[in-house]
């Protein structure tokens, strides 16, 4: 009966282990919660999106038509969940080889300032590691114009906007050129 | 930062149902969280009708009833009963005020979903007395009851760390259920132990912490429903398993309009295990489902054509009607245990012929099915995967016919799924610019979200394929020991 109890319990642990090793590292993983919110009260939770959540997701919930312009290749400067897109948009619809438009080189930082503070208002941020160095953490806020929810064939713009701030935005809030 | 009295209302609650459930103490707790939502619910519609009500107040009174209740229905009033029901008042008075203070400390809170945030919208303006009707399809989806607790938060805020209490109500709820299916303390224990461990690493499950959404709320309620049904099936008639039975139907449905279909399966197999029991135990069950969708609904002041008003409350009467029928036809020679049993499987199968035939996107759905459950998109990582393959090897390991447990709940999971495929084709049909598929690539798609539901019995039926397994090893090292002339009597399986 011992034998049989430390077998029993042993081979539970490691099929355990194995399921939950492979969950960690294995499959892809967003968040699970909202950390530091600045507030419980029900109107800024909902006026200031103060809840998070991954860009991936918001995607595939609010842009299920739509076309990733240029979230850049994984590990050469492009977002590290670009080519999980492909599974859902396919080749057509992901332009993985685009790369990450910079607004800092082509805006004053006034204006930068002022359109970080539009992302901040009408987004949902979350935190993924940084397109140009994967060790590091940046901010990514995802936001569009909320007319065009659902819309066929929306096209996702990939910017930076700060040293450690990236957004998504949809073509009507920035215009870049290329196809995917 | 605590809600002191809501924290009191709850571990009354807790004390009462302590002592009302004496037959499965461990699902006492889950049942408190329930009785929570609902009395919650039932006060912020009566505050709705007449918004002199204090919805604190009345939620104190409420719980101090069923707390009373507990104590007369007591039959040996003993101290031991009552200390140690208060016991069990304060470890869960202090495990909601440490959910409370950590929450808050560290900004604790959902994910970011549409869904919620509507919830948010609904509780705020319940706190004020009033209820700004959305689209009926709309408002009927959102709920009622998820809002309605909510709302007891301090003015202005949700009621902050209350979600992983529901949370840690539905894994308790699970191991009840086990408690119950898997007699081998060592394999339910180590097995338990082990899925949780592999649950809170499976984002999808973990997201479900602080989801706000009623997602974890069905889980528990499962784990009871099923719990009442094996208990039935089994011939363990109690009127505390009724009870509870009755009170986890009630909160489904004073959450959403949807949960009477998602119910549906359990209902009727309830109904039938319960045959013997009086009529009105029976159409008990089918009121406990209709009539609290119906109250809300017409409080909210949704309408029917023609009829307006009296809409709801009509149906709720004729699903009864329906009940007394069904349970009329259950008396027919052909009806049996294996009848009930299979049914889930024909309903699943006919409704994914259904959808073969008249979704354009059926298998576009299967694909992103596939693709969320085992290639990660839906947050599930390796979980199904490996919960498969541990099925598989449990079934070999532990071969022999389905036990009448298992039998029950693999009709439960197939005609759960049934009705899940038929709630998200609803869904479908009423936006038109979803393709009418039942599934879509992302952890936001309903059925995968939903997915929570099975759980309970999807564990239950891997931990007991490993106790055949270990009753079949021990049976083997017996019968070993015997032709080795070793000697020692065989044990009878179950």
């Amino acid at each position: 009966m011992r034998k049989q109890t430390l077998v029993f319990t042993v081979t539970s642990l490691i099929v355990a282990g194995l399921a939950v090793a492979l969950n960690l590292v294995a499959f892809p993983r967003d968040m699970a919660l909202t950390r530091g919110i600045s507030s419980f009260a029900s109107s800024e939770v909902v006026g200031q999106k103060l809840w998070n959540e991954s860009p991936v997701q918001l995607l595939y919930t609010f842009m299920g038509g739509g076309i990733i312009l240029n979230p850049g290749t994984p590990g050469d400067g492009g977002f590290i969940f670009a080519d999980r897109l492909l599974l859902k948009y396919g080749e057509d619809r992901v332009g993985l080889e685009n790369p990450i438009v910079d607004l800092r080189g082509s805006n004053n930082s006034e204006e930068i300032a002022s359109f970080r503070d539009i992302l901040r208002d009408t987004g949902y941020e979350s935190v993924t590691p940084c397109p140009h160095d994967y060790q590091q953490t940046c901010t990514v806020y995802f936001t569009w114009n909320r007319d065009r929810t659902k819309e066929q064939d929306i096209v996702m713009v990939s910017i930076r906007v700060g040293e450690f701030e990236y957004a998504m935005v949809d073509d009507s809030l920035v215009q870049v050129g290329g196809t995917p | 930062m605590v809600n002191w009295p809501v924290t009191i209302g709850l571990g009354v609650l807790q004390f009462g149902s302590y002592l009302l459930f004496r037959t499965n103490r461990i699902m006492s707790f889950p049942v408190a969280i329930l009785l929570f939502v609902f009395s919650a619910s039932l006060v912020v519609l009566l505050k709705l009708l007449a918004p002199a009500v204090n919805a604190t107040i009345g939620l104190l009174v409420l719980c101090a009833l069923v707390a009373v209740l507990g104590f007369i229905l007591l039959k040996e009033k003993s101290w031991i009963s009552v200390v140690t029901a208060l016991g069990a008042a304060g470890i869960t008075m202090v495990v909601f005020v440490s959910s409370q203070l950590i929450t808050r400390f560290w900004g604790l809170s959902s994910i970011g979903f549409g869904d919620g945030q509507t919830v948010l919208n609904i509780s705020e303006s319940f706190q004020s007395g009033i209820y700004a009707k959305p689209d009926a399809l709309i408002g009927l989806k959102r709920g009622f009851g998820l809002p309605a607790y909510q709302s007891l938060g301090f003015e202005g805020e949700f009621l902050v760390g209350f979600l992983p209490i529901v949370f840690l109500a539905a894994l308790v709820a699970t191991y009840a259920l086990l408690s119950f299916v898997v007699q081998n303390k060592l394999v339910r224990n180590v097995g338990f132990a082990s899925v949780v461990v592999v649950l809170v690493s499976t984002e999808s499950v973990a997201r479900h912490i602080y989801l706000m959404n009623t997602h974890t709320l069905l889980w528990a309620i499962f784990a009871v429903l099923l719990t009442g049904l094996l208990k039935f099936a089994g011939g363990e008639k109690d009127t505390s398993t009724w009870a509870m039975v009755l009170i986890a139907l009630g909160t489904g449905s004073m959450l959403r309009a949807d949960n009477l279909l998602i119910m549906a399966p359990v209902l009727v197999f309830l109904t039938w295990v319960m045959r013997s029991e009086s009529t009105a135990k029976q159409l008990a069950l089918w009121a406990a489902t209709f009539f609290p969708f119906a109250a809300w609904a017409t409080v909210l002041d949704f309408g029917l054509p023609v009829v307006g008003l009296l809409g709801f409350p009509l149906i709720a009467v004729a699903a009864v009607a329906v009940g007394w029928l069904l349970m009329r036809l259950m008396k027919l020679d052909w009806v049996k245990d294996k009848t009930m049993q299979r049914s889930g499987v024909v309903v699943l199968g006919l409704t994914v012929l259904v959808a073969m035939m008249f979704s354009p996107s059926f298998w576009t759905s299967l694909e992103n099915l596939f693709i969320n459950l085992f290639l990660g998109e839906g947050l599930w990582g390796a979980t199904p995967l490996v919960s498969l393959v541990a099925y598989g090897v449990l079934v070999v390991l532990g071969r022999g016919p389905s036990s009448e447990m298992q039998k029950w709940l693999f009709a439960f999971v197939s005609g759960t799924l049934a009705v899940l495929m038929m709630a998200k084709f609803g869904d479908g049909l009423s936006q038109s610019a979803t393709l009418g598929g039942f599934a879509r690539i992302g952890w936001g798609d309903s059925l995968n979200r939903m997915s929570v539901y099975l759980i309970p019995a999807v564990v239950a039926l891997l931990l007991s394929r490993g106790e055949k397994a270990w009753l079949n090893f021990e049976q083997n090292k017996q019968e070993d020991h015997t032709k080795t002339g070793s000697g020692s009597k065989s044990r009878s399986q179950r």
